[in-house]
């Protein structure tokens, strides 16, 4: 008899935890889903001293600058619309170039609904990248598939690393593997 | 019996002599004057892949805005209140963004301002709100119908305090 009510209370005791651990379980997931804020990237307001460790100079650059209008900016940007995300290596292949004819440094940022999962250093006219590393924690909010994202390009003086008032944004898809 | 016998060595060696390959399938031989022809058959199929290369110039001129009031505020000793015949507005000095298009493909740029929150009572829009622009492809470098540009203007008043250029918002150009 005692025996049975032994039993009895820790069936109870084990029944008590499994709800108490599944309410925690659904409590965490409510509150990812619904109230975590995500990572806020700032766009910088000045370009990021280091320059971009993956850049490349671009082959056959002629290097010839564009006109640029009395107190504004000239750019250039070559990119292909198509960029695969290996979670498993935390990389973005994809390519980006600005080219010599520009006139000013450039940051390209690729952003999911308004996350920035990644984010260059300084791309002086003249480089290319085809690589470049998630940002740390990017790959939590990924899982395998296909996205609708965007490049943001901002564009910064050469002289001053002021950002330009002009900045580009380009619909782009993001596939994403493990 | 012989003689069958040098006929049938003769007509070998003439086959022979002619030569083989014209006898292989899909060949014809002129055997009379030892001369052979063999079809060539060709046809044409494309693996070739044609990827979309996006390469747009964009460029801006010095987007500097001045508010400015002229006019007078005449005093009314009648009423003790100024009579405002006063005239305000805007004037721009490089407010123009271009886009340049040399990729593969159509694109459509569209442009936005954003006010500072500082700002937030001045307002931009452009006189195109978007354009498109054909491909490049066939067309020359400098080909006109490649590129196209948006005009800013403002509106509404900046405060008096401020007398120097200071950045009040940001243009989004999306290219697509």
């Amino acid at each position: 008899m005692e025996e049975q009510k032994a039993k009895r209370n820790i069936t109870r005791m084990l029944l008590i935890l499994f709800i108490v651990a599944a309410a925690a379980a659904i409590a965490v997931i409510v509150w990812a889903l619904y109230f975590r804020k995500p990572e806020v990237v700032l766009s910088p307001d000045y370009a990021p001293r280091e320059e971009e460790p993956y850049a490349e100079d671009i082959p056959d650059d002629s290097g010839e600058k564009l006109t640029s209008p009395e107190g504004g900016g000239s750019v250039s940007i070559t990119y292909s619309r198509n960029v695969s995300v290996d979670l498993g290596e935390r990389r973005a292949a994809l390519h980006f170039a600005n080219p010599g004819k520009s006139n000013q440094d450039m940051v390209v940022q690729i952003v999911i609904r308004d996350n920035v999962i990644v984010q260059s250093g300084t791309l002086k006219p003249g480089k290319q990248v085809d690589s470049l590393e998630l940002l740390d924690g990017a790959e939590e909010q990924l899982t395998e598939g296909t996205y609708e994202g965007g490049f943001n390009v901002l564009y910064y003086d050469p002289e001053s690393g002021e950002k330009a008032v002009v900045n580009t944004e380009i619909p782009i898809q993001i596939t994403v593997s493990k | 019996m012989r003689k069958t016998g040098s006929f049938l060595l003769a007509v070998s060696m003439v086959l022979t002599a002619g030569g083989t390959t014209a006898l292989a399938a899909g060949g014809n031989a002129d055997l009379a004057q030892g001369n052979q022809s063999i079809d060539v058959e060709a046809r044409y199929e494309s693996s070739a892949v044609t990827p979309e290369v996006y390469s747009v110039d964009v460029s801006w001129g010095a987007m500097q805005f001045t508010y400015s009031e002229s006019g007078t505020l005449d005093w009314d000793p009648e009423s003790h209140t100024y009579s405002d015949n006063t005239d305000a507005g805007w004037t721009a000095e490089g407010n123009t963004v271009a886009v340049t298009n040399h990729s593969n493909t159509q694109v459509t740029a569209s442009f936005v301002y954003d006010s500072l929150e500082d700002f937030a009572e001045i307002s931009g829009s452009f006189d195109k709100m978007s354009f498109a622009l054909p491909s490049a492809e066939n067309r020359e470098l400098d080909d006109g119908e490649l590129k196209d540009q948006a005009t800013l203007l403002l509106e509404g008043a900046l405060d008096e305090k401020n007398t120097e250029f200071a950045k009040i918002g940001a243009i989004t150009v999306t290219i697509e």
